[in-house]
């Protein structure tokens, strides 16, 4: 692009009037994109920004059933001193640990996928279709799967004999936990093989040439030449990651609903659970107060979580921007 | 030759590997729809087969017939449908005035959009979105549900858009601005038509992720099962009382959810893979 030459040297004034006369169909466009963006303007401040001012608000005040009244601080308090919110605080964090079985995983995966092989194309599809369906109908697939009579796990597992007595996967909490995090793991593992290929693709076959000059193995080239490189995209896979695994919600409502007890409660689960009641306990009646104070403060856990995540990985993704 | 062997036994390693992880990765789905087929005395006593003894189709009959099946799938298609359209205009409208659109207050809006991504968190909005539906009187059923998700913000829509935008030619806009059309006309005689391919896969991931959403329809058909979709309506399938003997129709209904996404899956993957990746990962 070559930019135009000015016939004569313009002036400062010269420069401040053309800027001010901004020409009939500059100015017909400003308006023209006002208004294609109006009404997507309008779903921005009706269905995000209110309804964050709304909890906001909601989490000083406390219903009693007929109306609102102030509480100041009192829901936090009664949010901070719950014992089922610290266990769902907890299980939250205890559910993050998935991603190290998950990422690695899919590192693996996409590692021997970007070889051309028969089938390749196939597989890939395979491995990625969990990510395709619903977790909430896959949690009543698995429900019914985990059952411990009649399940399919326990049958299968007596069977080989490796169990003797059915396993009640949903009964306990590390089962339980163990169960939802494993199912997480076989629904995202396949999305996230997909975005490490295309981290993969990205890097230049020159380097791994360079690296077999140098008489590099396959596994130094993993390590000093495909791990680095794609570090940036690494590190949004795993921000990714961390979010929608505090986000969890449909498959613990789904499958164990929280239970046993508050065993499975996460945050986003504890939220919902405040508003909609949980239909079973003590809790079983909503309070809208505490849902407001339990979804602000679970927000913030989940802000704070992934900029201390962004501060930690800053350095490594520089790291790979300068090689 | 010893490094041959190696190698053989290498990637027969590799192989046996793959075919544990595929096998892993389609096994529910494929007991879900096999184990449909069994009978509720054999779901009940349970087995190490997947492969039903005899296949009945008494659980969808019953599904369908019986257990408003045929009504959730309705809705889910008109549900998923009306997402989708409104999805696609509204991507493609934000995608080119972000793309092309050079306004005062520009950065404030993309900024403002792009904050979504992290104040929508799942479910600690879910109850305030319902209160503002509620004020504006589409708190009762899919309709109020199409409307928020289609004019909602769709970040990852708007860059999946705006880049595939920024890869047509500028002269075009110039040449058809010089024949007297407006920036609007620019987008709807010129852009929109070019940008069909993104807007395609821009539908298809609003199409699947309203069919397979199930917080949101689950809270705005609460106590109105007549406009459940397929997804709210299996899963309440488990909370029913008779779950017990329900096992039947669970699978024949998560069959039902599950089998259109699959075959849809086999026939677009390519759309859909490429969507998802650019969207997420550059956006």
């Amino acid at each position: 692009m070559s930019k135009p030459l000015s016939p004569v040297v313009s002036t400062d004034v010269d420069r401040l009037q053309r800027r001010r006369r901004v020409p009939p169909y500059v100015r017909a466009s400003y308006i023209q994109s006002y208004l294609m963006l109006l009404i997507p303007f309008l779903g921005f401040v009706l269905f995000a920004a209110f309804p964050l001012a709304w909890s906001i608000q909601k989490s000083f005040y406390s219903w009693n059933g007929i109306r609102w009244r102030p509480a100041g601080l009192e829901k936090y308090v009664d949010v901070l001193t719950d014992r089922v919110f610290h266990t769902a605080v907890a299980n939250t964090f205890i559910f993050l640990l998935k991603l190290v079985v998950e990422i690695p995983l899919a590192f693996t995966l996409a590692v021997i996928l970007s070889r051309r092989f028969i089938g390749r194309n196939l597989v890939r599809g395979a491995l990625f279709l969990p990510s395709v369906t619903s977790i909430a109908v896959m949690s009543v697939v698995f429900y019914v799967i985990l059952q411990p009579y009649s399940g399919f796990i326990n049958q299968f597992l007596m069977k080989m004999g490796v169990i003797r007595a059915p396993i009640d996967w949903l009964g306990t909490r590390l089962t339980a936990l163990g169960s939802c995090m494993a199912i997480s793991i076989w629904q995202y593992t396949g999305l996230n093989m997909l975005f490490i290929l295309a981290g993969l693709q990205s890097i230049p076959v020159e380097y791994y040439e360079a690296g077999q000059i140098e008489g590099m193995n396959w596994w130094q080239s993993v390590w000093y030449i495909t791990i680095p490189s794609i570090a940036p995209y690494l590190q949004v896979i795993v921000m990714l990651g961390i979010i929608g695994t505090m986000k969890v919600a449909d498959l613990i409502l789904v499958l164990t609903n929280g239970g046993p007890g508050y065993e499975t409660e996460m945050m986003m689960t504890y939220v919902f659970h405040h508003f909609w009641g949980s239909g079973r306990g003590e809790k079983a009646v909503a309070d809208w107060g505490m849902g407001a104070a339990g979804a602000v403060i679970s927000g913030i856990i989940v802000a704070i979580v992934t900029l201390i995540y962004l501060y930690t990985t800053r350095k490594s993704s520089e790291y790979s921007a300068d090689v | 030759m010893p490094i041959n062997v190696w190698r053989i036994a290498k990637s027969l390693a590799t192989a046996a590997f793959l075919a544990v992880m595929v096998t892993i990765a389609l096994f529910p789905l494929v007991y879900a729809i096999l184990a449909s087929f069994k009978d509720n005395i054999e779901l009940f006593v349970g087995s190490a087969s997947i492969l039903p003894e005899q296949f009945r189709p008494d659980n969808w009959v019953q599904a369908w017939t019986r257990a408003r099946f045929a009504r959730y799938t309705l809705n889910s298609v008109m549900y998923s449908t009306g997402t989708t359209l409104l999805s696609v205009l509204n991507a493609a409208m934000v995608g080119y005035v972000f793309a092309r659109g050079r306004f005062p207050g520009r950065q404030i809006v993309v900024a403002l959009f792009t904050s979504t991504m992290f104040i929508s968190v799942g479910s600690l909005t879910l109850y305030p979105i319902l209160e503002m539906a509620r004020l504006l009187h589409i708190h009762r059923g899919l309709h109020g549900l199409i409307i928020i998700n289609g004019i909602g913000v769709n970040v990852a829509g708007y860059y999946l858009v705006s880049r595939y935008i920024n890869t047509i030619p500028r002269e075009l806009d110039e040449a058809a601005v010089v024949d007297g059309c407006s920036f609007f006309q620019v987008w709807l005689r010129i852009i929109f038509p070019l940008s069909k391919p993104v807007l395609a896969t821009v539908g298809l991931l609003a199409f699947i992720g309203a069919w397979n959403e199930y917080l949101m329809p689950f809270v705005f058909t609460l106590g109105n099962p007549n406009m459940s979709t397929l997804t709210v309506g299996v899963t309440s399938l488990k909370g029913d009382a008779m779950s017990i003997t329900a096992y039947g129709l669970m699978l024949a209904g998560s069959a039902m959810s599950l089998i259109p996404l699959i075959v849809m899956f086999i026939i677009v993957n390519r759309y859909f893979v490429h969507g998802l990746t650019s969207g997420a990962l550059k956006g």
